[in-house]
Formats: structure tokens, sequence, C-alpha cells
């Protein structure tokens, strides 16, 4: 839902002249007063001109009728001096009770829908004092791998310097990063070498993911020969496709190279010119520095996305689970009972949750821990200890599953852990 | 219309009330400049007015010499108004910059709106996801950048000759500062580090100051806590005159409201004043302890204190008067057991300084409407215990990193890389709450609740125990097998936490339910 945010829109609009948002209201207190000033400057030249011609010399000169109109443009200066000032006295004060208007108006229909809860009211679960430089160590981790584009790279040392004196973040932690941002400022540049290089040196690592890496090459290769298209040089695409690419990370790509590649050849080969080909060459080195940045954390074995992003996305889903709790809680005067466990569900995306795996015991309807571990019956079926006990009465009997008709004895059982793979 | 919602995350109305701070405080600072505006604008138009009162009188007379004395007026005016007009184009201008911060945030918030429409519409799942991730990637750059400024000192650097603070320097690497009001967060910074680190409570001062009359009408105990504050100081530097006008001019004014804690204040000056001159070297220096004592930075700890004062350790049980009776020291004004003493030496404590601040920090985000705890903490206890399960944290977990590699396989190119492969094929390797860096923060936090088993396709057992994705497993197999990490004949599989090797045919189909 959205309506909040578009009467919001709407209201704040009334901030300014018109809808083009450039002028303020108070704008027209400014111009008011500009216009008196000017005002006040011109009828201070009439008076001025009339008291020059009221002098002797002059003013004896006129005859009676020219007397009456030197008089009566007097008593005009002195009739348009008094207007003016009331009528800026007037639209001046119009206009800034206007703005103060609106602004009580905005505070009352807009900001005060928005001051439903209190964030702090949901903080019952405190992070222990002692654990703040955790935070901090967790925020420069964040920054490192999503910031580090915009830190000055040029020099590895200083980079380093940089990050300590800024953010206070350690060598240790900041040179991976720093190697990293490297690579990627030279793929913005249009250089694909050092990408490569690292490429070729973490093929040689066992322990490193060849498929993966052999595709980030491939993207490589293609990004330089759109950027070569781009420059619109037939022989330097040649080149580039013969001299430059080792042919065999075309020959299991068919599909690939007939989707992105082909069509850009044949149309720089007879010289027509490739519909917006910027935007297809950024789009590649966005696919490119997005390949390379999970492969390099994959290698590094750092975490791709941050877990404060992650905890926080977590945080901000949950937000509305914990306000719903509170409100509830207060209805029916409810304590917030359990410490060691949420006292509700919170519904968060897979690949927030796709790390551990989650078993509730379909007897006890609990989720199953080191003290009470899953233990699988000789149906393969699987329960908790605490239910096989009671089952089986603590292991003297045999018991009929409760999903199926076969029994179980003790010794069949077997504990059971699951992995997420 | 409903909005999808793809990661099941709050619609965009629900952002905006988490977030109104981000419009209440523009619009505080909106407020006040208008009603300062409004004020200058009254006192203007009612000189203005005056001035041509007078100057009417002035054409009453209807000669040059008057006129031309009119003229001079005139020319006044328009000096005056000219000065008018520079401050409305000042006040203009901070007002446009304010009102443009609301626009930011507002666009900041229409983007979301934008990205979810778009969902609803094109059904482009991936480039959605993409938009929706990188949107709240920015999110929790601001809740850093609010934290980092909050907390983060503020420095000086002599090249630049300018003050930094690393939140501010963030915010604008990333181009969202006009998305915080980080103005207002370093004011409170820049306060509460005087008063935490530099025991100055000029800026507290000068700030209550400045912002009395709300203050007053929230009742606020601030500005006497801070006075006292002062007052106390002023005392532990043996300044009596200055601690006595300060008691005058400041803390009297409090009798009605804080009657007993003048009483308590006035004895604190008796008995600091009593025990200087019962001091033996007070003779040889007339400012002692506490000078002493921040010279030297040491605590100014309770019963440190006490001994500056009254050159006797603590008392140790004072709640009990009357057991102690018989030890009653005549020579001295004070009974040391009588419970009363404590509350001296409450004054005295350094401790009182972070209530101040507390205090102070509690008044100041009442004002603006921000939270008064750092709303990326908030976000993480949340994030935290939503995410924490029963598997998090198992001490086993690194156990088994290191055992039973010897007898199980043939290492053919090390077992290491074998190692770490396996290792970071399991999925818990990239759990947010089981890194090195939160477990420590995880720990004391409450677990997640869930009412449904979260597990996978095609379950199977090994015969060690383990469960997996039959499928996964052997993926796993495949690849290693083709990395030459290990031998695995055709129909091996080998399980990646024990690295045993088992046949496929060895293996179970699972019926969890």
């Amino acid at each position: 839902m959205s309506e909040l945010l578009d009467s919001l829109e709407t209201e704040f609009s009334k901030f300014y002249k018109d809808s083009s948002l450039e002028e303020t209201n108070l704008q027209k207190c400014l111009d008011h007063t500009h216009e008196f000033k000017n005002q006040l400057k011109k009828l201070k030249a009439h008076l001025n001109k009339n008291i020059q011609e009221s002098k002797p010399e002059v003013y004896n000169s006129l005859n009676d009728k020219e007397k009456q109109k030197f008089k009566r443009k007097r008593e005009l200066i002195i009739e348009k001096l008094n207007k003016s000032q009331r009528q800026w006295d007037h639209s001046v004060k119009k206009q800034i009770k206007h703005v103060s208007q609106q602004s009580t108006r905005f505070n009352k229909t807009m900001l005060n829908k928005l001051k439903e809860f209190d964030i702090d009211s949901v903080y019952v679960n405190k992070l222990p004092k002692e654990t703040m430089q955790n935070v901090d160590e967790a925020i420069g981790y964040h920054i490192l791998r999503y910031g580090i584009d915009n830190m000055p790279l040029d020099n590895k040392n200083e980079a380093s310097k940089y990050l300590k004196n800024i953010y206070g973040i350690t060598n240790k932690e900041s040179t991976d990063f720093i190697d990293m941002g490297r690579i990627v400022h030279n793929l913005k540049k249009g250089d694909t070498q050092s990408c490569l290089k690292w490429c070729s040196n973490e093929m040689d690592s066992l322990s490193s993911n060849h498929a993966t890496l052999s595709y980030l090459q491939f993207e490589l290769y293609t990004l330089s020969v759109m950027q070569a298209v781009m420059r619109g040089n037939p022989v330097e695409v040649y080149y580039q496709m013969t001299q430059q690419t080792p042919l065999d990370f075309f020959k299991h790509r068919e599909k690939e190279l007939i989707r992105n590649v082909v069509p850009l050849l044949t149309k720089s080969l007879i010289g027509q010119p490739i519909e917006d080909i910027d935007s297809k060459v950024s789009e590649q080195l966005k696919e490119c520095i997005s390949l390379f940045v999970k492969e390099y954390c994959a290698a590094k074995h750092i975490f791709f996305d941050s877990p404060l992003f992650l905890i926080v996305l977590s945080g901000l889903i949950s937000f509305q689970f914990f306000i719903k709790y509170k409100a509830i809680r207060e209805l029916a005067h409810v304590d917030w009972t359990t410490k060691d466990e949420l006292p509700f569900d919170v519904k968060l995306p897979d690949f927030l949750t796709h790390f551990h795996p989650i078993f509730i015991c379909p007897v006890l309807k609990e989720e199953t821990t080191t003290e009470n571990p899953p233990y699988s019956l000789a149906c393969h079926h699987i329960i908790s200890k605490k239910a096989l006990d009671r089952l089986s009465k603590n292991g003297t009997i045999t018991f009929k599953c409760p999903y199926c008709p076969v029994n179980t004895s003790m010794s069949s059982t077997k504990k059971v852990r699951f992995v997420m793979l | 219309m409903a909005e999808k919602s793809m990661f099941n995350e709050p619609d965009v109305d629900f952002h905006l009330k988490l977030n109104q701070q981000l419009f209440h405080i523009p619009y505080e600072l909106l407020s006040k400049r208008i009603k300062h505006t409004q004020a200058i604008i009254n006192k203007e138009t009612k000189l203005l007015h005056e001035n041509i009162s007078t100057l009417n009188e002035i054409f009453e007379h209807k000669d040059v010499e008057h006129d031309t004395l009119a003229l001079a007026k005139i020319t006044e005016m328009i000096r005056k108004i000219d000065h008018l007009e520079k401050f409305l184009n000042m006040q203009n201008k901070s007002y446009y910059e304010i009102l443009n911060r609301i626009k930011k945030r507002l666009e900041f918030f229409h983007e979301l709106k934008d990205i979810k429409a778009q969902n609803t519409e094109t059904f482009d799942d991936h480039n959605t996801r993409n938009k929706l991730i990188r949107w709240y990637q920015s999110y929790t750059n601001i809740l850093i950048g609010d934290y980092l400024t909050r907390n983060n000192p503020i420095k000086y650097s002599p090249e630049t000759n300018e003050h930094w603070n690393s939140g501010v320097v963030f915010l604008k690497q990333i181009q969202l500062d006009d998305l915080i009001d980080y103005d207002i967060l370093l004011e409170a910074n820049k306060i509460s580090t005087s008063l935490l680190n530099g025991r100055d409570l000029l800026p507290l001062i000068s700030w209550i100051d400045e912002n009395k009359k709300i203050l007053t009408k929230k009742s606020s105990i601030l500005e006497f806590q801070a006075r006292l504050q002062e007052y106390i100081e002023l005392l532990k530097v043996d300044n009596y005159i200055n601690a006595i006008d300060c008691f005058q001019k400041f803390l009297l004014p409090f009798i009605q409201s804080n009657f007993p804690d003048l009483k308590l204040a006035s004895g604190l000056l008796i008995f600091i004043k009593y025990f200087n001159k019962q001091k033996p070297d007070s003779s040889s220096s007339s400012t002692f302890n506490a000078e002493e004592i921040k010279a030297q930075n040491l605590p100014m700890k309770k019963d440190l204190v006490f001994q500056h004062f009254f050159h006797k350790s603590l008392p140790r049980d004072t709640s009990n008067p009357e057991t102690n009776t018989a030890d009653y020291d005549k020579s001295s004004l004070i009974n040391l057991q009588n419970g009363d003493f404590e509350r001296y030496l409450n004054l005295l404590d350094d401790e009182r300084w972070s209530v101040l601040n507390s205090l102070f920090l509690k008044d100041f985000y009442s004002m603006y409407g921000i939270s008064q705890n750092d709303p990326l903490l908030i976000y993480l206890s949340l994030g935290i215990s939503s995410l924490k399960t029963r598997d998090c944290l198992h001490p086993s977990d690194d156990e088994e990193e290191n055992k039973g590699t010897e007898d199980t396989i043939t290492p053919e190119n090390g077992v290491e890389h074998l190692q770490i492969f396996t290792l970071h094929s399991l999925k818990r390797k990239n759990c947010p709450v089981c890194s090195e860096t939160f477990k420590p923060i995880t720990q004391s936090l409450p677990f997640a609740h869930h009412i449904q088993s979260q597990l996978f396709e095609n379950p199977i057992l090994l015969p060690n125990g383990n469960i997996y994705d039959s499928k996964k497993l052997k993926k796993l197999a495949k690849t290693l097998r083709k990395q030459k990490l290990i031998s695995l004949s055709p129909g091996q599989i080998m399980d990646p936490v024990d690295m045993k090797i088992f046949c496929e045919s060895d293996s179970i189909k699972m019926y969890p339910t």
C-alpha cells in the first residue's frame, strides 16, 4: 500500500509555488519585498525630482496650472508611498501566515499519521554492550564489500591507510577488498586484463570452482569483443577474436556465442550501426563485474552478501511481526514471555533462511535441538528424541510409527542430522 | 491494488512509518525557521508602518526642507527593506534546502513503490529482485550512516582545517547524504562527546538556552541537572564564590520543584569546605583533590573521591547505622556510619556525567522524534532473532572441520583443497548469524520461532546419520571428480561434513514430515 506516500507527496507539493517544485511558497514573501523595495526606489526618485523642481528658481517660473500639477504630483507620491506600504504589509503578512499554516497542516494531517508506533518499543532483546566492537567490524565489512568502488584505490598503501583512517578498518580486513576494487576499477576503465589474469591464477587452484570461473572468462572475452565493436573498427574486432581470445573458450558455448556475439560481429563486418551498443556494453560490463565479485568472494571465502545486510533485511521484514505482536500483547496485557525464543513466527524469503535446516517434530510440534535431536524410525519417518522416548516408554517397548503402520523398536532407530548443501 | 511483496517485506506505507523521523526532523527545522521568519516579518512590518507614519507627519509640513528630510527617511527605509530582502533570501534558501531533504526522501520511497509496482506489472522477477536488493542495500547504508554519525567521534583534520565524521564521509561517498539529517545527529554527538570526554558543560548549557521553551514545556529536568553539575564541578575545584553564585542564579529558581536536591547541594558545600580545612596539607595547596585527579587523569570513582575528601576509606556497610553506633567519631561532623553520607558521594561520582548525557540524549532525540536507540541496532536485534536457528552456532562445527580425513579418503591432490572445497559447499558456512563477526552478538539473543519444517528435496540418510539432498550430494561428487580433488568411483558419494565415502546404494530415502 502506498496511499500514505501518495497523500504525503500531494501535501508536500503545497510547499511550493507550483507542481514543478522549483520555487517555494516562501519565495512570494521575497518577491513582494523586492517589489516594494523597487517601488520605494522609484518613489524616492520621484520625490527627489519633485524637490529639485520645488527650488524657487524652478518653482517660481511655473504657471498656476503647472504649480497645481506639481502639488498634485507630490500628493500622488505620498499617496503611493502609503499605498504600497499597505499593500506590502498586507501581502507579506498574508503570505507568511500561509506558509506557516501549510507547515502546520503538513504536520497535523500527514506526519501525525506516520507516528503509529515507536521503533524503540520493539527493541526488547538488546545487543550486549561489549559486542559493539563486533558491530563496527560488521559495518567495516559491509563498507568494504559494497563501497570499495567509491574509494580512492590508485595506490594500494594509500588506500589501506585511507580505510584505516576514516573507517578504522584494519589492513588485514581491507587487503582482499582493495585488490578486488582495483580489478573492478580496471574493468570500468575498459581494461579486462587484470581480471583475466586473476581468473587464470585462480584456475590453477584446485579448490576453486572451475566451471564458474571459465564462464567468467568467456564473459570477459565477450566484453572485450563488444568494446572493440563499439569502437567501430572491424580489423580490431577481427584481431580481438583471432589473436587475443583463446578459441577453446568459445568451444562449448555456441548458444551464448550465437545469441550475444554473432549478431554484433555480423553488423560490425558489414559496417551497419548497432542500436544502443553503448548500453549493451555497459550491461555486459555490469554482468562481468557482478560475476567477478561473486567469484572473487567465493575464492577468498568471504561473504558475497554482507552478513550485516542480510540481518538488516531480515530485521526490516520482521519489523511488521514485532509491531503486530506488541500491539496484541498490549491489548491482552500479556508480557513478552519467552526469553530464548521469539513468541511468533516470522516468514522470511528463502535466500535468507536456506542456511540451516529446520525440523519440527511432527509428534511434539517442537523444533528439534541438540538436546532433543531428530531420530529416524524403521519406516524412515523422523521424530524427535523426546517423542521417541515417550512413544517407546523410554525404550522399553516396540511402538507403531505415528505416520504409518510400521512398528519400530529402539534398536532400529538412529540419531540423524540434517545438513544443507 | 494489492501490492506484491517479493521478500514478504512490508508495504511502502509501513516503510514510511518506520522512518517517520526522516520527515519529522526536517519538519521541526522548517517549523523553527518559519517561526523565526514570521517573527522578523512582524517586527519589520511594524517598524515600516511606524516609518510611514513619521514620514506622513514630515510631509504635513509641505516644505522643501521637510521633503528633503523625508527623502533621507525613504533612503533609510529602502536600506531596511534591502536588509529584510537579504534576510528573506537567506531564509528561503535554507527553507528550500530543508524542503529538498523531504523531497529526496519522498523520491527514495517512491522508488520502492515503483519497483514494487513494476513487479506486479511485468513479473520480471529477476530484474525486480535485483532492484529490490539494491534498494535495501541503500536502506542498510542509510542505517549505517546514521549509526556512524551518532557514535563515531568528530575528528579534526589539520590539513584541511575541517572537522569530519566517518558517518558523514560515508553518506557523501555513496551520495545518500540527503537522506539523513546528519547535522542534527552531529550536534547531539558533539554535545554528548564534550560531556563524556571533555567534562565540558558549555555546549550543553548553550543548547539548553536555545531550547528553553520546549524543555520547560516538557518539564524536563535537564537544565536543573546540568546546573547542579556545574555547581558540583565548581566545588570540586574549590571555586566557592562561583559555586555560590551558580547556586543562587541557576539552582534557586528550582526551589519549588527540587527542594531536596537543593538541600543536598547546600550540604555538599559545607561538607567539602569542612573537610578541606581538616586536610593536613590544605595549607600547602588550596586547590587540591579534583584538580589533581583531573591532572593525573584518574577516574573520579566513589571510593577515590571519598579518600580525597574525607581521608578515610569508604565505609563498607552504610545501610544499618544502629549496629555500629559505638564507633561514632565525635571529632567529625559526620557520622561515617550514617547512610545519608552516601548521598554526597553520589553527587561527586563521575557516573553523573553519563547520567547527564543520557538525560540530554533523551530530550534531544525526543525533540526531533528520533528513536532513543540506534536504529541499526534495533534492526540487528530483530534480524538476528528472526534468523537464528537451533542449528546455528554449533560448537561441533569447528571440530568437524579438522577431523577424520586420513583413513577415510585417499588424498590425491592435497587434502587441504578438498577440505576447503567441501566445507564451503555447506550452506551453513554462509549463515550471517553464524559468521565470526556476529557470533558473539548472536549468542545471547533469542531463537526464531518456527511452526513448519524447512528442509530440502529428496532427503537421503547416509550410514553416518547425516541427511542430505540426494541430487546435490551427487552433484558435489561429480564436481569433486571433475576437478580431480578426489578419486571417486561411479556410484560413490562423499559426505562433505566428515569426508567419508559411501556408495549411493548405502543411502536410504527418508520421509521427514
